[in-house]
């Protein structure tokens, strides 16, 4: 076979069509030829903001982001945002990436779970005195402590009270019910019946769910047992609640736990608190509702809580108050379904849930920080949390947002969003140290304990016990904080030497930028 | 009655037909499942076809009863995935960025190696063994040890971020040594030396005399360094956070979010991330397959 | 004239510097570094924290929550499950494929999971994997199937190398075989496998040096799971150096462990098996 020649005019003009192409699309020129095709003159201040939310996973987040923007923009023309995508997954890695190169973001929105351990390795500037600066501002305009709900208030800051973050986002975990799927149980069951709330002439309203329609664990059995469905050879045809036993592990547990009156970690993150009574209850508790009342559907690894819940194919399933919107864009267009709290176990008090406030935070390395804060107070702000609704369907943290038209027009479109601050407010501290390793120790051991669960009974599973496996579990979780911890003084220790040392010679730039002078290199060893 | 050479021969090939089956299967089961739409995908996962394509399913419709062209999403074009993973997920810039890292890397290395190769085959130098030996024992090292430490070094340069890092490692290699010198070996010496005799210096043998004759190994080499260079995922995951920057391979882990993911459009985004080296391989095949049996032979 | 006597001497250096300069750098050098930052606390952002002896060895091999031994017997499984697939699919196929017409057309047919992406092929066989039976879901077949995908991805690759081999082989070998009333099975034992001994050798070591930094379909498909069954030395090593803090460290030490197994595998191989010349001439 003839290798065709290299030299032919066809593929010759194909080849500079290819090389063409690939110049004009690639990363490295992209900004040189938005430069180029700029209308009107760049603008001076440029602010790198970074996301996990992407219009690549939802378009929604384009259309919000596009309006973010242009408002920002237009309000401060000497400013020009530009956006990146990070995946969630990835994200520490690739912050702490990012922040030893030449293209650290200024503002990033900052998981929980991410925040903390982010400021204590000095990424994040301490924000407290850019507060206190706005004492003069409206009070839907300042984003202090008083304007949110308390538990959008707690992963922001220190013991100490340092604020490194504002809180842009509050979610929780949830129950989210098919209201189809209860409304045609309803029909004939005066339980499920009372599941819903009431119209003020006291009848059923199928809308809306009641906050507190699960009155209990045991109650919570009782109805589950009801809405699943079984055909005629005894095999599951419609699930109660699925429990996404690979890779889920903790995210299952931990609310459950919480409505059982336990914790994940200690408030501080320092220990580990899953391994005591209350986490064997409720792992018992899960188990049996899988094995022994059999009203979850199989343990698949591809089959997703939520796609099964859209499907249709279960009644019940654990998700974010932040999923309602996502529900509604798969299914095209489907909204009957409603959110209540965890409802209490056998050791706990009250209706519970998990409540987190994602946050956005200024690094060490933003290049302005007035532009920074000022895009930071203003997505943070009432009209910020109004944009979010709008284009999102989420809820606020702060409490002046429950107050306005918007949330009242926004309550009657979509109405599962009723129980959304309630359950919010109920919510404890959802777990925020080192969570990745974290998982990675334990996260297995609630799979095996879910997958295996008769075994461990028997005494003839890869545990000796249920009990035994959680301690055996926290004990490692342990080791990670403990390790965490120390490596955290440690950062600390070497960032107050390194403050001290450039404090002497009175060098402002190396203050603000901790880390690189904590950080001599091999080279210098 | 077939002679038993014959059946033999039929049986072989029957059975390489079902081993390339085997083969091309997951090619179409992607090709099939980027062409479907989100609630196809859902419905039927395991079908090749979309349903909405599928005769059982339009004879349905066609009698009146309910079918998946009653789903939302029927009208779905086979190219709208193709168009949402442009639009949406930027593959296009992904594939630009592989395709640069790829052609620079393989150009420096081919030129790095070529000099290099060219000194250890031709020159006598003082600690040319031990150099070699050197080379030799970081071609040992697999890449899987080496992600850590070239972070480092990278971290160590300030090139964390940055096209420089991505390229850098990749800018020579000693198998290429390795290879280029074993065929620079195979080349007489009386051509060089009659070269020489013309007047040419040692730049001018290699670029008229040494890289002619060389050329398959220089066409493997090439591709061989061009398709690792396309297909790197950890580096490239590790060192950049930039998504301007990402290969195609790290944009495509970018489309699977935490819960889940479009999968037509990631299998679309993965089409068009397979085609292209699929297209190059085609166009040089007479070159890379000559090419193996080369280094197969230890 | 000194001048060019000292350019004739220093000309070969300059010819190999560049190439040299890089590959030392992120070959030998990296090692370095990284040996240093295996005694240290080391973490991404924040630097060097603290010098800790052979602790982080010490933890990788002894320490309770150390996954390092069943990090490498998962790894040492998924090695071996290559090792025999691959001969077992490769060599035939190559001989299969020598019997059969259009040899091209099926040398490019297979040869083309060795041009895809990892990346690529992960994402299919997920959904592949899922399909088949949820391979991916039991602790018992998850890593079994991730070699095969290995072996799958692998077949096109190893088979051209052994039709190369197979090529070799001079006719004369069996014919005189033939002669001496050998049977196929018997030809197959007493001249394919010995005169195919050095290309052997060398598919072994290949998939041997390859399937030991599996990372790619752990990553993509199952992080792990399920039960942390198919948890290989190279994730944990990830892991460890990019999503805990302040450890990279110890993932370096795992590097070295890890480098160190790979090296002690391949001298035993390359001593067993010593590429040797097979026939007299």
């Amino acid at each position: 076979m003839r290798a065709r020649s290299w030299t032919s005019p066809a593929l010759a003009a194909a080849l500079a069509l290819l090389v063409l192409a690939v110049v004009l699309r690639a990363g490295m020129t992209r900004a040189l030829i938005a430069r180029v095709t700029a209308d009107g003159p760049p603008r001076p201040v440029q602010l790198r903001v970074w996301d996990w939310w992407s219009s690549s996973t939802n378009e929604e987040y384009g259309g919000y982001f596009a309006e973010l923007e242009a408002t920002f923009e237009r309000r401060n023309p000497d400013v020009d945002v530009v956006y990146q995508t990070v995946p969630f997954s990835n994200y520490v890695q690739k912050l702490s990436a990012a922040m030893v190169g030449p293209t650290p973001p200024d503002v990033f929105q900052s998981s929980i779970i991410w925040a903390e351990s982010s400021y204590r390795r000095g990424m994040l500037r301490p924000l407290n005195d850019l507060l206190a600066a706005d004492a003069h501002l409206p009070a839907s305009q300042r984003v202090d402590e008083a304007a949110f709900l308390p538990p959008a208030w707690r992963h922001n800051q220190t013991v100490d009270g340092t604020v490194f973050g504002i809180p842009q986002i509050i979610d929780a975990q949830c129950l989210v019910w098919n209201l189809d799927i209860l409304e045609e149980a309803a029909a004939t069951d005066p339980e499920i019946r009372a599941m819903f709330s009431r119209l003020e002439d006291g009848t059923v309203d199928y809308e809306h769910i009641r906050f507190d329609a699960v009155r209990d664990w045991n109650h919570f059995r009782q109805l589950i047992g009801k809405l699943a469905v079984r055909g005629p050879d005894g095999q599951l045809e419609r699930a109660g609640y699925v429990i996404h036993a690979h890779g889920s592990g903790a995210d299952i547990f931990s609310p459950w736990l919480a409505s059982n009156g336990g914790h994940y970690q200690d408030l501080a993150g320092t220990r580990a608190l899953f391994g005591g009574r209350r986490g064997a209850e409720t792992m018992h508790f899960l188990a049996r509702l899988y094995w022994t009342d059999r009203v979850c559907p199989p343990f698949r690894r591809q089959l997703f809580d939520r796609e099964l819940f859209q499907q249709g194919k279960v009644a019940c399933v654990t998700a974010g108050t932040w999923s309602g919107k996502d529900i509604v864009r798969d299914t095209m267009g489907w909204t009957h379904f409603g959110k209540t709290a965890f409802p209490p176990g056998p050791s706990g008090s009250g209706q519970r849930s998990l409540t987190w406030g994602n946050m956005l935070v200024v690094t060490t390395r933003c290049r302005q920080v007035d532009a920074a804060w000022k895009y930071v107070r203003f997505t943070c702000s009432l009209e910020g949390n109004l944009l979010r609704s709008r284009h999102l369907g989420y809820n606020g943290p702060r409490r002046d947002f429950y107050d306005t038209e918007q949330w009242q027009r926004a309550l009657t479109e979509r109405p599962y969003l009723s129980n959304v601050k309630q359950i919010c407010l109920v919510g404890e501290k959802f777990r925020h140290i080192e969570m990745e390793a974290a998982n990675h120790q334990a996260n297995p051991v609630f799979e095996s304990l879910l997958l295996h669960y008769p075994d461990v009974v028997d005494g003839t599973g890869a545990y000796p016990s249920v009990e035994a496996a959680l301690a055996g579990a926290a004990a490692n979780v342990d080791n990670v904080y403990r390790r965490y911890n120390e490596q955290a003084a440690s950062w600390e220790a070497a960032r107050d030497r390194a403050t001290a040392a450039s404090g002497a010679v009175g060098d402002q730039a190396s203050a603000g930028d901790p880390a690189r002078a904590s950080d001599p290199g091999p080279a210098e060893r | 009655m077939m002679s038993r050479g014959r059946l033999a021969s039929r049986l072989a090939l029957a059975l390489m037909v079902l081993g390339a089956v085997v083969m091309v299967y997951p090619y179409a089961y992607m090709v099939g499942s980027s062409i479907k739409s989100r609630r196809e995908f859902a419905e039927d996962k395991a079908g090749i076809v979309p349903p909405r394509y599928q005769l059982g399913e339009r004879l349905r419709h066609w009698r009146g009863e309910a079918s998946a062209l009653d789903w939302p999403g029927a009208d779905w074009s086979a190219g709208r995935n193709y168009a949402d993973a442009v639009r949406f997920g930027d593959i296009d810039r992904y594939l630009a960025n592989s395709f640069i890292y790829a052609t620079i890397i393989t150009a420096v290395q081919l030129c790095l190696n070529v000099l290099a190769a060219y000194a250890f085959a031709r020159m006598r130098f003082c600690g040319r063994e031990l150099l070699f030996m050197l080379l030799l024992a970081t071609m040992m090292i697999p890449p899987a040890v080496l992600l850590i430490p070239n972070f480092l070094v990278i971290r160590s340069l300030g090139l964390v971020d940055t096209v420089w890092g991505v390229i850098l490692p990749g800018f020579a290699g000693a198998f290429g040594i390795f290879l280029l010198r074993q065929a620079f070996l195979n080349i007489p010496e009386d051509l060089e030396a009659a070269a020489r005799i013309d007047g040419c210096g040692s730049l001018g043998i290699l670029w008229h005399v040494i890289l002619p004759l060389s050329k398959p190994a220089l066409v493997t080499l090439g591709l061989f360094v061009f398709m690792g260079a396309w297909n790197m995922f950890e580096w490239p995951l590790v060192v950049l956070s930039n998504q301007d920057f990402y290969p195609l391979t790290v944009g495509l882990s970018l489309f699977r979010s935490q819960t889940g993911a479009d999968w037509p459009r990631v299998f679309a985004a993965s089409v068009m991330g397979a085609l292209p080296l699929i297209a190059a391989f085609l166009l040089a095949q007479r070159y890379l397959v000559g090419g193996i049996s080369l280094s197969g032979m230890k | 004239m000194p001048r060019h006597r000292l350019l004739r001497t220093l000309t070969p250096y300059l010819y190999i510097a560049p190439a040299f300069a890089v590959t030392a750098t992120f070959g030998l050098v990296s090692m370095g570094i990284s040996l240093w930052a295996s005694f240290q606390h080391y973490d991404t952002y924040a630097g060097a924290s603290g010098f800790v002896g052979l602790d982080n060895y010490r933890r990788a091999l002894t320490g309770d929550d150390s996954y390092f031994w069943l990090a490498m017997r998962h790894t040492v499984v998924y090695v071996l499950l290559s090792v025999a697939g691959v001969l077992a699919t490769a060599l035939p196929l190559a001989m299969l494929c020598r019997r059969a017409r259009y040899q091209s057309l099926f040398r490019t047919l297979y040869f083309l999971p060795s041009i895809t992406p990892g990346v690529v092929l992960a994402l299919v066989f997920y959904h592949i994997f899922g399909i088949w039976g949820q391979l991916l879901d039991s602790a018992w077949t998850a890593l079994p199937a991730l070699a095969l995908l290995g072996v799958w991805a692998a077949a096109g690759y190893n088979m051209v190398i052994f039709l190369a081999g197979l090529t070799d082989i001079p006719r004369f070998l069996y014919d005189a075989a033939e002669v001496d009333g050998a049977g196929r099975w018997q030809q197959f034992r007493h001249v394919t496998v010995p005169m195919l001994r050095n290309t052997l050798v060398f598919v072994t070591v290949m998939t041997i040096i390859g399937s030991f930094q599996v990372f790619t379909s752990v990553y993509i498909m199952t992080s792990g799971g399920p039960e942390r069954s198919t948890e290989v030395i190279a994730y944990t090593i990830f892991l460890n150096a990019f999503g805990v803090a302040g450890q990279m460290g110890y993932a370096s030490a795992l590097a070295w462990l890890l480098f160190a197994a790979i090296f002690v595998f391949v001298v035993i191989q390359m001593r067993v098996f010593r590429s040797r010349r097979v026939y007299d001439e």
